[in-house]
């Protein structure tokens, strides 16, 4: 049985950086803590799959753990790193091609949430955004989840993406406007 | 741009609700969505979209993040996933290593070929520079005994120029000489 970690809740994102960096590894759960989350959200949303966003993350806390002492010093953790995520993301959606959308009702491991749990906790109807979603284009979805589920800048997704930003503003506004077009078309349904 | 002007352009409108145009053209964009109903409530929309996009993501439990959390540790602390080995060393030890790495990387890089044509062709100038100079020795020899007689008709000036061969022809050395004289 692995010790209890010291808390370093309290610890800077630069500060957790240089401790792992001098040594220090297990400062590097802490950094896990408070990225996992957006970090498993960001990864679900794009390979539309629980196991495959649970090799994502893991693979792309690996691949910051390496890299770590490229890190910018004085940015936010959290960007840098849902960037590496959002590229693990894309590669493991294109190699394994496994693009079936997953249920709400099929939350992963632990139940989560049900739907009519989230629909209560909120007060909307996450479903019908969700299939709207569902019918954008890799493309669309793939940006729209850096924003959403990610909150990465513009510059951060141009980075990630491997495209200017100017592309970056014109292709949100596109899947945008897809997705304001698909939830009109379901409300008319409704 | 006023409400009465034409909206802009969608991607601006977008930007300029997720906080990424510069100062100066945010200014001017909001003057356009403070006095535009049309373009408030798209902005409103997608917010509201978005929101509900955002909240009907299925997120496991707490239970899972801490599973998860373990096996990341475990994969990060495994020996062959090692962090910037650079790091952990005394920094001007990893610097220095670092710099002659980087100058030995630099350093032009000669192939093989290259370096075997350059020690036969220094190995063949060197073989001839050795023949040139046992060629000039007999050479020499030779011609000074054919020159000893020539100089006499030419009056070229060898006075004193090789021991060996003035002594060998003295006699018409020096008549050589007297001539000259």
């Amino acid at each position: 049985m692995t010790p209890p970690r010291p808390d370093r809740s309290a610890f800077t994102d630069d500060e957790l950086v240089r401790l792992v960096c001098g040594g220090e590894t297990d400062a590097f759960a802490e950094i896990v803590r408070r990225t996992r989350r957006s970090a498993y959200l960001l990864a679900r949303r794009i390979t539309r799959n629980h196991e495959d966003a649970d090799d994502v993350v893991q693979e792309s806390y690996v691949k910051a753990f390496r890299a770590l002492d490229r890190f910018d010093s004085g940015a936010a953790i959290a960007p840098w790193l849902l960037t590496i995520v959002a590229r693990t993301a894309l590669s493991s959606l294109r190699s394994t091609k496994r693009r079936a959308a997953s249920s709400l009702d099929d939350p992963g491991p632990d139940g989560g949430a049900s739907l009519a749990e989230r629909i209560a906790d909120t007060g909307s109807d996450p479903e019908a955004v969700e299939r709207a979603f569902g019918r954008l284009s890799e493309e669309h979805r793939v940006i729209l989840a850096m924003r959403v589920d990610g909150d990465l800048s513009y510059a951060s997704i141009a980075e990630a993406l491997g495209i200017p930003i100017g592309t970056v503003m014109s292709r949100l506004a596109r899947a945008r406007e897809s997705l304001v077009e698909q939830m009109g078309k379901f409300r008319k349904v409704l | 741009m006023s409400a009465n002007q034409p909206h802009p352009p969608r991607e601006e409108l977008f930007a300029y609700r997720d906080g990424e145009l510069k100062a100066d053209h945010r200014v001017v964009v909001e003057a356009h969505v403070l006095g535009c109903h049309a373009c408030r409530e798209l902005i409103d929309e997608v917010s509201r979209m978005e929101a509900e996009l955002g909240a009907g993501a299925p997120a496991p439990k707490e239970a899972y993040f801490e599973r998860l959390t373990e096996r990341v540790m475990t994969k990060v602390l495994a020996a062959d996933t090692a962090p910037a080995v650079e790091r952990r060393r005394p920094e001007g030890e990893a610097a220095a290593e670092t710099e002659w790495e980087e100058k030995r990387r630099l350093k032009p890089k000669l192939p093989w070929f290259a370096l075997a044509s350059t020690a036969s062709a220094g190995a063949a100038v060197i073989v001839v520079v050795v023949l040139l100079v046992r060629e000039g020795a007999v050479w020499r020899e030779g011609r000074f005994g054919v020159g000893a007689g020539s100089r006499r008709s030419s009056g070229a000036s060898f006075k004193g120029g090789i021991g060996q061969g003035a002594e060998e022809g003295g006699g018409q050395s020096r008549s050589g000489q007297v001539e000259i004289e």
